[in-house]
């Protein structure tokens, strides 16, 4: 019975080394912080490299580095909406509405970070965040995960959010590394416009458990949608397909005109879109 | 150690699955992303499971183990039952069971004659271990309860044959009354009150510890006249079991029923927490078939420094059981709860914790027992106690190191345990008992790995290998040698 459990075992071995070697295990590379702002007791944004994640390797995937403006981030932060999970039984959930996934003070904090961060990453960096807040339960709440540009889409990673730790050594792992999640999917992003969930290719590792959300955001069409008064602030549909509210704020027609301005000048939008845009908005007034 | 390096050398094909079993979870390691989520109130609060677990079940972490003294409350309106916020699929009901394969070994059994005299015992199976229901929270503000509830399973539990049902815990409990006699403020937890059935505020936690279901802690189980076979052993009729009857309490973690009070007090002073626990219990224990009516009482109260001591910080403690155990069935009458003749007993341990990094934490116990000469009867209930009877003094202790890396080959959810039980007789309760017998080593080995397949779910790669010896207990005097390995999943949701 011993040889025969240890043959079991031999050959589970070589099954799983064999599914091991697409799937090493995810250490974070060297880090750089790049601001003052960015390294807070509470908060950090930071560039490091994840050379065993998909993407990282030094491949040029990431089109960085890449100049986006604060106070242009504040949109596409506004934008990114989560609905947590309510378990019924083990087999099923159900969501709750959705709410932002950044408080207005994080959004403020991000906005200004990740565009700092950005404009010094190299090709082969994530942008990393750590957020810690006090949860309704009094102890800490972690949200961490990570950013890249490739193409036109900005990629969010979201490994954790709200999730509260109570162990220090896990507060240390999730600082140290923002992109490896702590729990199970407690949570889900809700997808708004000019959003799209990325899907992990099958590996051996999905059949264990999920991975970290990774959201595409078309960041050009987010700060387009964010210029138009009429349109309101950005949307987002719950499981029913009924809109959301986001979180930016409405722009008077000459703030508009200013903005889609500055847009085409910084190399944001198209003069083909600027020109489209322009129209509509003058067609409104 | 000699002999017990000798015995991991012979039996190399136990090294050897050790260590495939860690290769197989090194690689298993580097597939699974990390999630702990589960029971009762994971899902109440949307906790991962090491918020209050050591990375998961079953030990607690300190912020656990505050929970934990404070009636699972947080002391906000979260606790509610009728919280408007709670999750709409919250019940308060965990399930949790053990599932893998077992391999145990006798050696030296003293067979007189024969083709196995002198030889080894083996069984191995795949099968499962226990299956536990558990409920726990809040009935109200300041009101919890507990209930574990093992069903009677007719399957063979390892090949041991069915298993009979029972109920180990079962208690309400009543918090923070000390509102009402004018001391302490809102939620201090300094004086709670628990009636029912309920494990004791042990010097360490026999339930929580991660080889609670194959190598429980010796000192909690052992009685003196009897060879220690760790629970998880069948009964082996070719070890001399018993060299002289004891009529003494035969576990101190078995759930007892009685009445606590206990109260947590943060300590500025020390940065970390008095906690006193103080009982009383009807000591159940059966004479013949009649269950007991003696009473004992047990207090533990220990004081940490910067932490609680378990994953920050360090604990001291020291406790004591003293009380009476019966002897004699009552001739008057059949029912429950009526045995009589009841003999002192007392046992008194220290222990101690410490940390280090918010990662390792060692800690042990010792403890001095002394039973009564008048608990030793020849054989049974209502026997004639024997004439050349003594009190049973033993001392005992363990010392444990648990190591939970935050990160391991590039995940998370590790936990490696090392811990060494011993027990050495002082006086045996019979005078014509050679001095040691019975004297017991154990060492226990043990790795678990946690990985998940959802949020709502906890389970792990459970690895552990258990070796004793027991001294002088085969049928010719010889040491009798224990050994058991057991690989499989543990899982609760």
């Amino acid at each position: 019975m011993s040889q025969f459990v240890l043959l079991l075992f031999l050959l589970a071995g070589i099954w799983l080394h064999q599914g091991c070697s697409a799937a090493p295990p995810h250490e974070p590379g060297p880090t750089r912080i790049v601001c003052g702002l960015c390294e807070e007791t509470d908060r950090f944004v930071r560039l490091q490299s994840h050379p065993n994640r998909p993407g990282g390797e030094a491949s040029g995937r990431f089109a960085h580095p890449f100049r986006l403006s604060s106070e242009d981030w504040i949109p596409v932060l506004a934008s990114i909406q989560v609905q947590t999970r309510a378990a019924a039984l083990v087999f099923f959930s159900t969501k709750q509405p959705a709410a932002p996934a950044f408080s207005p003070a994080e959004v403020e904090y991000l906005s200004v970070t990740l565009s700092k961060a950005f404009a010094e990453a190299g090709p082969e960096e994530w942008v990393v965040f750590g957020l810690s807040q006090p949860g309704a339960s009094g102890i800490t709440e972690m949200t961490t995960g990570g950013w890249f540009l490739e193409g036109s889409n900005l990629h969010l990673v979201l490994a954790n959010h709200r999730c509260p730790v109570s162990m220090p050594g896990v507060r240390d792992l999730l600082a140290r590394d923002p992109l490896t999640p702590n729990t199970g999917r407690a949570f889900d992003l809700a997808v708004g416009p000019h959003q799209q969930v990325v899907k992990d290719a099958e590996t051996l590792a999905s059949l264990f458990g999920p991975t970290p959300w990774e959201l595409a955001i078309d960041y050009r069409a987010v700060l387009l949608a964010s210029v138009a008064p009429s349109e309101g602030p950005a949307k987002v549909r719950d499981e029913g397909g009924e809109p959301q509210a986001g979180g930016s704020k409405k722009l008077s027609i000459e703030e508009s005109l200013a903005l889609l301005k500055r847009l085409r000048d910084q190399g944001l939008i198209t003069d083909a879109d600027y020109d489209v845009k322009k129209k509509q908005l003058l067609d409104r007034f | 150690m000699i002999r017990m390096m000798r015995f991991l050398s012979e039996r190399r094909t136990v090294v050897v699955a050790l260590g495939l079993v860690a290769l197989v979870s090194y690689e298993w390691s580097a597939l699974a992303p990390k999630a702990n989520a589960i029971p009762a109130f994971a899902r109440k609060y949307n906790f991962a499971c090491n918020v209050c677990h050591v990375p998961g079940f079953p030990k607690l972490n300190d912020f656990g183990n505050v929970f934990r003294d404070h009636g699972f409350q947080l002391g906000s309106d979260n606790d509610l039952p009728e919280f408007e916020g709670i999750q709409m699929g919250y019940w308060p009901v965990s399930l949790r069971s053990t599932v893998g394969y077992r391999t145990i070994t006798y050696s030296q059994n003293g067979a007189v004659s024969g083709p196995q005299a002198g030889g080894d015992v083996t069984t191995g199976s795949f099968g499962f271990k226990t299956l536990n229901l558990l409920s726990y929270g809040i009935l109200a503000k300041n009101v919890s309860f507990g209930l574990i509830y093992n069903p009677a399973l007719q399957s063979a539990n390892f090949q041991t044959g069915a298993s009979q049902g029972d109920l180990p815990n079962a208690f309400v409990r009543l918090n923070n009354l000390e509102r009402f006699v004018g001391g302490g403020t809102q939620n201090s937890y300094l004086l709670n009150v628990k009636v029912g059935k309920y494990e004791p505020e042990l010097p360490f936690s026999a339930f929580r510890n991660p080889t609670q279901l194959n190598t429980p802690i010796v000192i909690y189980n052992y009685q003196a006249g009897s060879a220690y076979a760790s629970a998880n052993f069948p009964n082996n009729n070719r070890v001399n079991a018993t060299a002289y009857s004891n009529n003494t309490l035969s576990s101190l973690q078995r759930g007892q029923p009685g009445i606590e009070v206990a109260g947590i007090k943060e300590t500025k002073a020390t940065h970390g927490y008095f906690r006193y626990s103080l009982n009383a219990f009807s000591n159940s224990q059966a004479v013949g078939n009649q269950g007991g009516r003696g009473y004992y009482f047990y207090g533990h109260a220990t004081q940490s420094f910067d932490g609680y001591g378990i994953v920050s910080g360090h604990r001291v403690g020291m406790s004591g059981w003293f009380g009476d155990a019966p002897t004699q069935t009552n001739s008057l009458t059949t029912s429950q709860g009526t045995a009589t003749g009841g003999q002192k007993f007392y046992r008194f341990s220290v222990d101690a914790s410490t940390t280090y990094d918010g990662q390792v934490n060692l800690f042990g116990a010792y403890i001095h027992a002394n039973d009564s000469s008048e608990l030793m009867p020849t054989t049974g209930a209502n026997a004639t106690p024997i004439q050349n009877r003594q009190d049973a003094i033993w001392n005992g202790g363990f010392v444990e190191l648990d190591w939970y890396p935050p990160q391991l080959f590039g995940t998370t959810g590790w936990l490696f345990l090392y811990r060494y039980d011993l027990v050495r007789n002082e006086q045996q309760g019979n005078r014509a008992v050679r001095g040691d017998y019975g004297n017991v080593d154990s060492h226990v080995w043990m790795s678990r790995y946690f990985f998940h397949f959802s949020s709502r779910t906890d389970i792990a790669w459970h690895t552990e290998y258990n070796w004793f010896s027991t001294r002088a207990t085969g049928n010719n005097g010889q040491d009798t040698i224990g050994q058991m390995f057991f690989t499989g999943f543990d899982f609760a949701l």
